[in-house]
């Protein structure tokens, strides 16, 4: 009963909103909105810009619309953000809105910290199917509402190098050429290279607990041998996290980093037109296997009726063709959600990149799914990835272990 | 410093949800009734204990209620344990006052224990309703060629005042090593302490803003502003702040010695950094006189463990009487007076004859000068008691009116 009412009370607006466009009522109040920041790196201003910037730019367009809303805007550590928002529940401080990673999404709706959704049919129709798939939970419906997406790219100084190098080999041999190369050791920066080397179907099935075939236990080797040969060339920088990646090319001390699109306006603002962007480089084993980091807004649970109301109609604002087509052709760092977005505000090459590496992503929203943000197997196969790119242990030795290590937890 | 403040009265709408108002009634039931509990019983230690227990008591009942209602409790929780905490320091400071004095129970309870639990309240409150990190990146202004944020100030605010107020003991200690080590018998150890504890705080706070990235330039331009300031404005407090320094350092004044000031002895209670209190025998009064004071005029001083003090009297005797006889028997009066001490022994000398005869002076060491006027008063009547026991005068100015005979005109011509 109690679930139905939830229901309800959560698709009557949205359908009310969706089947308008405008509310009848005004809308006031304050809502907060709690933004999940990856990575373990200290907060920054240039982090902190980069992840509320379209949160911020949708808010502003919200708030022309609805000049008596206010929204709070709070950023928490993505690997943190199922104990902080648990921790403000308990004290009755939960967020209205949050604006995090799928997987995120998913374990929020699992742990009871956030509401499920159940879209009418004309706004799910509005949203890419992909997306949708990736944050279906039978039988709550969706884990979130999608907002945004940010693919995983090729990053580089295009003073240093003319295109971005296509395939796995040729980035080496840029790299023994005298291109300054920059790789994190992060399992979500580093993911896109398992799959020109024939490891990404080793990981999904270790993650998944299926067992391997002998191609893929050699694949998942031949991934940690390239990965260890590539720091024996002086030019390959192994660096902690994705931001030190960022921090390298803004700097010029790197001329190639795999980025996500969430960076580009941080390093437009910096390299101006001397900033590439390209797809990643693919391999003699298949195409690149990015990350999509796809950005949903999850419902809190200790919202007032009016908080909830504000929510709501920003979640459905967010999704609004017109403010998707805004922020994607104004910022060029993100990919919209909604298919009504008009193809022509796509046609840019970066924005071109940003599609194939949504259609190279297949494999990789699979294995973020299977390693979700914070979860101990993807810190330890961080570790592992580390002693190997640093020599510490040999590619033979670190495959059985990596296998163990992403075996699933009882 | 809007962006600061918005984002704090964004909070505010977060205390309208009904589960944070239900929390909050519970812990203005437990403070109200904490209170009544407190104010309706006698003695403050047997009160303080039944307000404890009754915040505990109304504090465990409504988290139990909530949880059962499924409803959140954690701010509850925060409010009453800070509450609790209150009520817990008052009593052990309560415990304090049979060893610690007044005058430190004081600065503990409203310089360490009360901004404490309120800073950690703060903090707890905060990463509740906000993201610290965040919160720390919101722009102050650009001060002295550094961009300061909330992170920055609240590091500044913090660091100073531990500085301040944690620097004390760890000082004493190290001044305590410092004078074992090179035995320095006659600087205290409270003046070293103090010169330790200052240069800590001055390096902490250079080392602070040079972290936080002000403008060494800066920095150096507003010390030569304060140097000038220092000059016109405030150099009174200055001079008494470099006295009060180098009275300690010297090891001249210390507490428990006695001083002459104006006539009058007064003891010396406590050697403060601008100014120095005293103990004034005659009124029982406290006196705070500028360490200044001390540089610019001589002061009569009795340190600590040698306030022995050599005191006399003045007496005149009838001048018929024979000196030597009058000399032995001053000193043999003298000697017999409780708190005249008898090494060296009294001694009286004949200072010349005056109009009213001899003139005798008593000279005899006390144990203090604050016992001074009563042990004179005593050998002055043991005195005059004796000589009148023996018949011998003691001259005193008499003022005789005599009428003079006046005869009428009448008579003189008769």
């Amino acid at each position: 009963m109690n679930g139905a009412l939830r229901v309800l009370l959560l698709t009557l607006p949205l359908s009310l909103l969706s089947g308008c466009g405008l509310a009848t009522e005004e809308l006031r109040g304050t809502a907060y909105l709690a933004i999940s920041v990856e990575g373990d790196q200290p907060l920054t201003k240039a982090i902190l810009q980069e992840e509320v910037l379209q949160a911020q730019a949708i808010v502003a367009a919200f708030r022309q619309l609805h000049p008596h809303v206010a929204i709070e805007t709070n950023l928490l550590r993505e690997s943190a953000f199922i104990g902080e928002v648990r921790r403000r529940q308990a004290a009755g401080f939960g967020p209205d809105l949050m604006l995090v990673a799928g997987s995120t999404a998913h374990a929020l709706v699992e742990a009871d910290l956030a509401r499920g959704l159940q879209l009418p049919q004309a706004t799910r129709r509005q949203v890419d199917a992909d997306s949708l798939q990736r944050l279906e939970i039978p039988p709550r419906g969706l884990a979130g509402l999608p907002i945004l997406r940010r693919p995983q790219l090729a990053c580089y100084n295009r003073t240093r190098l003319a295109a971005s190098p296509t395939s796995t080999d040729d980035l080496l041999r840029a790299a023994r050429g005298g291109l300054r190369v920059g790789l994190a050791v992060e399992s979500r920066s580093l993911f896109w290279s398992t799959g020109p080397l024939g490891a990404d179907r080793a990981i999904l099935a270790a993650a998944a607990g299926r067992p391997l075939a002998a191609g893929e236990r050699e694949g998942l080797q031949r991934w940690l041998a390239w990965l260890s040969a590539a720091n024996f060339n002086q030019q390959v920088f192994i660096e902690p996290d994705q931001e030190a990646l960022v921090q390298g090319l803004l700097e010029r001390r790197l001329d190639w980093i795999p980025c996500n699109s969430g960076s580009l306006s941080r390093l437009r603002r910096s390299l101006g037109t001397a900033l590439g962007v390209s797809d990643l480089p693919a391999g003699p084993y298949g195409p690149p296997t990015p990350i999509t980091r796809l950005r949903v807004l999850a419902f809190g649970t200790d919202s007032t009726a009016r908080q909830r109301r504000v929510a709501e109609a920003l979640a459905v604002f967010a999704l609004n063709p017109w403010i998707q087509s805004t922020l994607t052709t104004d910022n060029q760092d993100m990919l919209p959600t909604n298919r009504f977005v008009p193809p022509s505000a796509l046609h840019t090459p970066v924005l071109k990149a940003m599609q194939r590496s949504v259609r190279q992503a297949d494999a990789s929203d699979a294995i973020a799914r299977l390693l979700p943000a914070g979860d101990p197997r993807d810190r330890e196969l961080t570790r592992l990835v580390t002693a190997v790119a640093f020599g510490e242990i040999t590619a033979a030795e670190a495959t059985g272990d990596v296998l163990r290590a992403l075996a699933p937890r009882p | 410093m809007n962006d600061l403040l918005g984002q704090m009265v964004g909070w505010l709408p977060m205390l309208g949800r009904p589960q944070v108002l239900l929390q909050l009634a519970l812990v203005a039931l437990a403070v109200a009734v904490s209170r009544l509990a407190g104010h309706r019983c006698g003695p403050p230690g047997r009160s303080r204990w039944l307000a404890l227990a009754a915040t505990g008591v109304v504090g465990g009942l409504g988290w139990g209620l909530l949880t059962i209602a499924r409803q959140p409790t954690a701010l509850a929780v925060l409010l009453i344990t800070l509450v609790a905490s209150l009520q817990v320091s008052e009593l052990v400071l309560h415990r304090a006052e049979r060893w610690l004095p007044e005058d430190q129970i004081q600065p503990l309870r409203h310089l360490l224990i009360r901004p404490f639990l309120l800073a950690g309240l703060l903090w707890t409150l905060i990463e509740q309703l906000d993201t610290r990190a965040e919160l720390a990146l919101i722009p102050l202004g650009r001060w002295m060629g550094a961009n300061v944020n909330v992170g920055d100030m609240t590091r500044l605010v913090v660091v100073l005042y531990l500085l301040l107020v944690a620097s004390g003991p760890p000082s004493l200690g190290v001044a305590w090593l410092l004078k074992r080590c090179f035995a320095l018998e006659r600087v205290s150890a409270r003046a070293i302490g103090l010169m330790v504890r200052y240069a800590v705080i001055s390096l902490g706070t250079v080392v602070l803003l040079e972290t936080i990235g002000f403008n060494s330039t800066a920095l150096l331009a507003i010390a030569g502003g304060l140097s000038v300031g220092l000059g016109f404005g405030v150099k009174e407090v200055f001079g008494n702040f470099v006295s009060g320094l180098w009275l300690l350092f010297e090891g001249s004044l210390r507490p428990g010695d006695i001083i002459a000031l104006d006539g009058d002895f007064c003891e010396v209670r406590r050697l403060g950094l601008r100014a120095t209190r005293l103990w004034r025998d005659r009124d029982n009064a406290e006196l705070v006189i500028p360490n200044q004071t001390f540089f610019n005029s001589s002061t009569v001083e009795f340190s600590v463990g040698r306030t022995r003090f050599l005191t006399q009297i003045a007496i005149s005797v009838d001048a018929g009487q024979p000196a030597g006889t009058i000399l032995a028997l001053l000193e043999e009066i003298a000697a017999a007076v409780p708190g005249v001490e008898s090494h060296p022994p009294p001694k009286a000398y004949l200072q010349g004859v005056g109009d009213r005869g001899g003139d005798y002076v008593v000279k005899f060491w006390i144990h203090s000068p604050f016992a001074n006027r009563r042990i004179c008063s005593a050998v002055v009547a043991a005195a005059m008691e004796r000589f009148r026991e023996l018949g011998i005068a003691l001259p005193f100015p008499r003022l005789i009116v005599e009428r003079a005979r006046t005869e009428p005109p009448g008579g003189a011509s008769g």
